[in-house]
């Protein structure tokens, strides 16, 4: 189970970032069942202890075989069970990608409202994400590189065109409503960290220190967004409580000069990170299904994948009932929790227990 | 089936015709100069220029063969027929004896080779050498006068500097490694000669200095040149895709190339194998990166900060040739309230008074402006400046006075046809995707463009060359590389560190 380095470690780092701040940009606060923003702050904080902890079965897995990604685990280790492991990973990470892109679908079609065929733009997200894939981690990996710094660049400029625009009194009292926000803050931030079952199928391709690397990315996604709660709450106030995406409003806010609405330019430049995370799912899935069926049978698999995400992608977002189970927390931390944290666990124990 | 049947008779034939003239090819000199030279006769087909001069020498029959135009006549004369011609000696000698006797006494000229196939005797005469045969002898010595008419050293036309030295390659491959060799005064510069081209036979020089350049780098290469089954070789450029990776569907070549020896010293210093081809005054590079598509001899003559504005300059050319006529498009169609509140009355106003939809009226205009281009190119110089004349008037202003085409369309097209001039040689790529651009930002607004923009991020990352990523130092990312790629830094911190090519992050 000879497996070349592939990546550095900073590329991982700039994926699993890159994801994050993606699935970061849907943020949304009915499906966080919260009204008060700012009272994720401490969400976060807490979340990321929740994220620490998730990451030590896989990373303890790591290093009894650096070699092995989950896939080759769940096989190695499991016969049976194994192979319903690989089945639970490969509906997860196709429902990841579907979780993103049908968001951004409900997001172009009702937040933004451009008069683009939707069909052509999800067909085209998915098409390209199918070819990067086909070029491999490598090549995602560098380019995601290249469309961090450019993302990262345009945050940095919202946030400063919107600290200017900051006022003192729009920060409420820290759990001035109770628990309840906080608490379902936290479930909500918890369930979208995608990057953990991502990590555990790419940190096998990574040379350099994933410990680090993992940390890093953890504490910087936080950081991150606890630096964008602030702003974005400090710069908007009680405006947020009407919208549904608050980092798109922050985005339309956000202008210098002549310069206004520059909205369309940033969501633009963030669907080159959705493009790098519906490959980077979409690659995991791919791991996945070769483990499974083998090389050649997988190519078949991965094609009827990317139809399926194609299709839910574009159904979702109309059947509300599907959609309210699909976008439900509850369901999503339990099915993050399970491929971050559990099944790595169980792996983790049963290895242990054949040592012994 | 008829059809299927006589292909396999011809596929044979030819075949087999291949396989007797390997084995001709291979056939040594007979003892009797008259089968020799009746054997050059039947090769060359009483080929015209094939120039047989029979002669007497130290009391036996000889002759010499030489093609025509390929010689200096009067080194020949003097330093060849002169000599051999009034050559004497009293000891007895055979056949074999007098060439030595000859080639160690008489001739003065230090290039001569001892001939023992047929092979290698057209080869040396079709390279311009003379060759010297004597009867009752089974060997041949050719001598190199070499002297062709060629195009005098001067500045490529293609690769204008500013500062810098004024020569280009010419056509004669032997020229080419003078001009290279004047520049690296290094035993350790190695010229390595091979042919390519079943049929042209064609000279290709590998050029590299031993020790800095990557032997693995250097083996896949000639493995790669040995693959090569190209009839004829009539253009460096030939050799281009044989030199990528298998499969290699990239837009950017990771073959990079240029006329000026300058640059191309430049390249084998820092461990690049070049390949010069007899014929082409263009030299081939390996290993390739992206970056140096941005990099002109000219930024190290400068002084660092206006050679690192100047290299921005670049990449903000590259970035608006390729993408503003998608992004215009796409904002202008789908997302107006991009453009300030003064400019967007401007463009709404130019999009209403002319008959076309946006998108293909920039596609209309790109087209035309290729057309001219491609007509500036290939007409004489004068008759260009008219071409310019008409397309400048007539359709630019005529067709923006008339309500055709707006005026924002055409200054979007015309900016972008001069940044693309920045970089010349990444015209070929950035032609092709802004055509694509105008496509996406016209269907798919701003998502698509920028989705087509990472596609191609992708396309390029993915790309590697000689196990060299082709996006190297930007992305694997190596910090001490930026010194030559973020900006330009001066020479006393350049010349601390030479990066060899096959160093870089990978």
């Amino acid at each position: 189970m000879e497996r070349k380095d592939m990546i550095t470690a900073p590329q991982q780092f700039s994926m699993l970032f890159l994801v994050n701040i993606i699935i970061g940009i849907t943020y949304n606060l009915p499906m966080a069942q919260s009204s008060n923003m700012w009272d994720h702050v401490i969400s976060a904080g807490i979340a990321l202890l929740i994220n620490v902890g998730y990451l030590l079965p896989v990373y303890k897995l790591y290093k009894i075989n650096p070699t092995m990604n989950i896939a080759d685990n769940c096989a190695v280790n499991f016969k049976k069970l194994g192979t319903l492991f690989l089945i639970i990973y490969g509906i997860y990470y196709l429902f990841a990608c579907c979780y993103t892109l049908s968001l951004f679908n409900i997001f172009v079609r009702d937040v933004v409202n451009p008069d683009i065929s939707l069909f052509m733009l999800t067909l085209c997200v998915i098409l390209a994400a199918s070819y990067a894939t086909c070029k491999g981690i490598e090549g995602i990996a560098r380019a995601c590189t290249i469309i961090l710094f450019i993302i990262c660049v345009s945050i940095a400029f919202i946030v400063f065109t919107l600290i200017p625009q900051i006022d003192v009194m729009n920060f409420p009292p820290l759990m001035f409503e109770g628990l309840r926000d906080t608490l379902n803050g936290t479930v909500y931030l918890a369930s979208l960290s995608f990057y953990i079952p991502l990590s555990a199928t790419i940190t096998p391709f990574v040379k350099g220190n994933i410990k680090k690397t993992l940390i890093a990315s953890t504490v910087s996604i936080y950081a991150l967004f606890i630096l964008v709660i602030a702003v974005v709450t400090g710069a908007l106030g009680d405006y947020l409580k009407t919208q549904n995406f608050p980092i798109y409003t922050a985005t339309s806010v956000a202008g210098i000069g002549v310069f206004k609405r520059m909205d369309a330019i940033y969501l633009g430049i963030f669907t080159s990170g959705l493009f790098i995370t519906v490959s980077l799912f979409l690659f995991a899935f791919f791991s996945v299904m070769k483990r499974l069926f083998g090389e050649g049978k997988s190519k078949i698999i991965i094609f009827l994948g990317d139809v399926l995400v194609l299709v839910l992608s574009l159904v979702l977002p109309v059947f509300k009932e599907v959609l309210y189970f699909f976008y439900d927390i509850k369901f999503v931390f339990i099915f993050t929790m399970a491929t971050a944290f559990v099944i790595p666990l169980v792996i983790l124990i049963k290895h242990k227990m054949q040592i012994k | 089936m008829r059809d299927f049947l006589n292909k396999l008779m011809y596929k044979y034939k030819s075949a087999q015709s291949k396989i007797q003239d390997e084995k001709e090819k291979k056939q040594v000199l007979s003892n009797s100069l008259e089968k020799n030279l009746g054997y050059f006769k039947k090769s060359f087909d009483e080929s015209a220029d094939l120039t047989i001069k029979p002669v007497k020498i130290l009391n036996t029959n000889a002759a010499i063969v030489t093609m025509e135009g390929m010689i200096n006549k009067e080194t020949f004369a003097t330093s060849v027929m002169n000599p051999i011609v009034y050559a004497f000696s009293e000891e007895k000698l055979s056949s074999e004896e007098k060439l030595e006797y000859i080639k160690s006494n008489i001739l003065t000229i230090s290039e001569q080779i001892d001939v023992l196939t047929f092979e290698d005797a057209f080869k040396l005469v079709m390279s311009g050498f003379a060759l010297l045969l004597f009867d009752e002898c089974k060997k041949a010595l050719a001598i190199g006068v070499q002297g062709f008419n060629f195009r005098s050293i001067a500045e490529p036309e293609t690769e204008v500097m500013q500062k810098g030295s004024k020569e280009g390659f010419v056509e004669a491959i032997r020229i080419n490694l003078t001009l290279i060799r004047r520049r690296i005064k290094n035993p350790k510069l190695k010229f390595e000669f091979s042919s390519v081209g079943e049929s042209s036979k064609t000279d290709i020089c590998l050029c590299y200095i031993n020790g800095t350049v990557s032997k693995k780098i250097l083996a896949e290469l000639k493995r790669r040149l040995a693959k090569i089954d190209l009839k004829n070789v009539l253009a460096a450029e030939y050799l281009m895709p044989y030199l990528e990776e298998e499969g290699d569907l990239s837009f950017f070549s990771g073959v990079g190339y240029s006329e000026r020896p300058d640059t191309v010293c430049g390249k084998i210093s820092e461990g690049r194998i070049a390949i010069l081809v007899d014929g082409t005054p263009t030299a081939l590079i390996v290993p390739y990166l992206f970056v140096e598509y941005f990099q002109t001899i000219d930024d190290y003559a400068e002084r660092p900060y206006f050679a690192t504005l100047t290299r921005w300059l670049k990449y903000l050319s590259f970035l608006i040739s390729t993408l503003l006529p998608g992004l215009y498009v796409a904002l202008a169609v789908f997302n107006p309230e991009v453009f300030p509140d003064r400019l967007i009355s401007k463009i709404a106003y130019a999009i209403a008074g002319t008959p076309f939809p946006l998108m293909l009226e920039t596609l209309i205009i790109h087209f035309i402006y290729e057309i001219m281009r491609e007509a500036g190119l290939r007409l004489p110089r004068p008759l260009g400046h008219a071409v310019s004349i008409v397309g400048g008037l007539v359709i630019g202003e005529t067709a923006v006075n008339a309500g055709l085409i707006g005026a924002p369309t055409l200054m979007v097209v015309a900016l972008t046809a001069i940044s693309s001039y920045v970089i010349p040689n990444l015209y070929e790529p950035t032609a092709i995707l802004r055509l694509v651009f105008i496509l996406i930002g016209g269907i798919l607004g701003i998502w698509g463009v920028m989705l087509l923009f990472s596609v191609l991020i992708v396309n390029i990352c993915a790309k590697s060359n000689f196990g060299i990523p082709f996006v190297a130092p930007i992305a694997p990312f190596n910090f001490y590389s930026m010194r030559d790629v973020v900006m330009r830094a001066g020479w006393k911190t350049l010349s601390k560190k030479t990066e060899d090519v096959q160093n870089m992050p990978h």
